[in-house]
């Protein structure tokens, strides 16, 4: 391989440090004030370079079409499973149940009960706080007080995760309402 | 082209391993077992790979292939991680919209929607996660967060402000 294939090798990473970068230097200026799309200008940031470095690289390289197609196609793969693994780390702390009992808990040094955790962050909370932020996100809609699903991003997340929930764990989403079972789990 | 073709066939390869595994055993932590299973497919194949012949036209050679390869790889199995523990979790907003996807037209009042959540549906199999991951001890039903557990949710408290975004849940 010639000199220019170091910078394809790091381009992915690189992409990662520079969505990182964008994203915290957003926050930190209070530029953009709401969290997605920081996040989003973050990604595009991190796009940019991982291309930049991947068709700089492969330039230098003078690498043939296919080659440039097959480096350019993973460093893609690898660039975007990056920023997912990002998304989500953040999206960890925005909407996580076990981080917000975990806070609870610190919150609490002589402990909680399990009465006492429900109490706190109850089923009412957490699907009032849900719908919320679904209507206002516009992924469903609201309508004299009942609420329909719409084709959105989070119906389209729903919908391949309920597949891959068939495939790999032998389950479906709807099981959690239609069997009592599941319900009600010990600890 | 010779390392793309290598670092795809090495995920197929390692999460066919891994859906076969799972049809005849579930591992009680998923998601450390997901881990030690992939990330332990990359030195495995670097070191079988001079071995097999049939993999000589697309084996990496000298190290930038070679790291070529774990970047990708990597990459892709926490992804994957990341996604089956979404899996594992019933997340409840992909419940709900799926729970209003199949009203159709009908529509679900907020009533409807709040009876099929209950509590220890959401807060129990969390819970039990995180007393079986060493994060949270229970004591004569009381629940107290671990050294561990302490250090594992400071972690999070700091870049939720150093990233200002808002309370988890």
């Amino acid at each position: 391989m010639g000199e220019g294939y170091a910078w394809i090798v790091i381009a992915p990473v690189a992409g990662l440090a520079a969505d990182v970068a964008v994203h915290l230097l957003l926050a930190r200026l209070q530029i953009l004030s709401r969290l997605y799309p920081r996040m989003l200008a973050g990604a595009a940031a991190g796009l940019v370079i991982a291309a930049g470095l991947t068709l700089l690289g492969g330039m230098m390289m003078a690498a043939e079409t296919a080659d440039l197609v097959a480096f350019g196609l993973m460093n893609a793969i690898a660039y975007a499973a990056l920023a997912f693994g990002y998304v989500n780390f953040i999206q960890l702390n925005v909407s996580a149940l076990r981080v917000r009992m975990a806070i609870e808990l610190l919150e609490a040094p002589a402990g909680l009960t399990l009465e006492d955790l429900c109490r706190l962050y109850g089923a009412r909370q957490i699907v009032e706080q849900r719908l919320a932020r679904l209507v206002r996100g516009r992924q469903i809609e609201e309508r004299d007080g009942r609420y329909y699903s719409r084709v959105s991003g989070v119906y389209l997340i729903a919908f391949a995760l309920d597949l891959a929930k068939r495939a790999i764990l032998g389950r479906r989403m709807r099981d959690v309402y239609c069997t009592r079972s599941l319900r009600k789990p010990d600890v | 082209m010779r390392v793309a073709v290598f670092s795809a066939g090495l995920f197929v390869a390692t999460f066919a391993l891994h859906w076969l595994l799972w049809r005849v055993w579930l591992p009680r932590r998923q998601t450390q077992a997901l881990l030690r299973i992939f990330l332990a497919a990359l030195p495995i194949a670097f070191i079988l790979a001079p071995f097999l012949p049939f993999l000589e036209p697309w084996r990496p050679q000298g190290v930038w292939e070679h790291l070529h390869v774990a970047i990708f790889h990597v990459a892709l199995s926490l992804a994957y991680v990341v996604v089956n523990s979404t899996l594992q979790d019933d997340s409840p907003s992909c419940i709900l919209v799926t729970f209003l996807a199949e009203s159709a037209t009908q529509g679900r009042s907020r009533d409807e929607i709040i009876a099929i959540f209950d509590d220890r549906f959401l807060i129990l199999p969390r819970l039990a996660a995180m007393v079986a991951g060493g994060l949270v001890a229970e004591t004569t039903g009381v629940y107290r967060l671990t050294d561990k557990g302490v250090r594992w949710i400071a972690f999070f408290v700091q870049c939720r402000q150093l990233f200002r975004v808002s309370k988890g849940g």
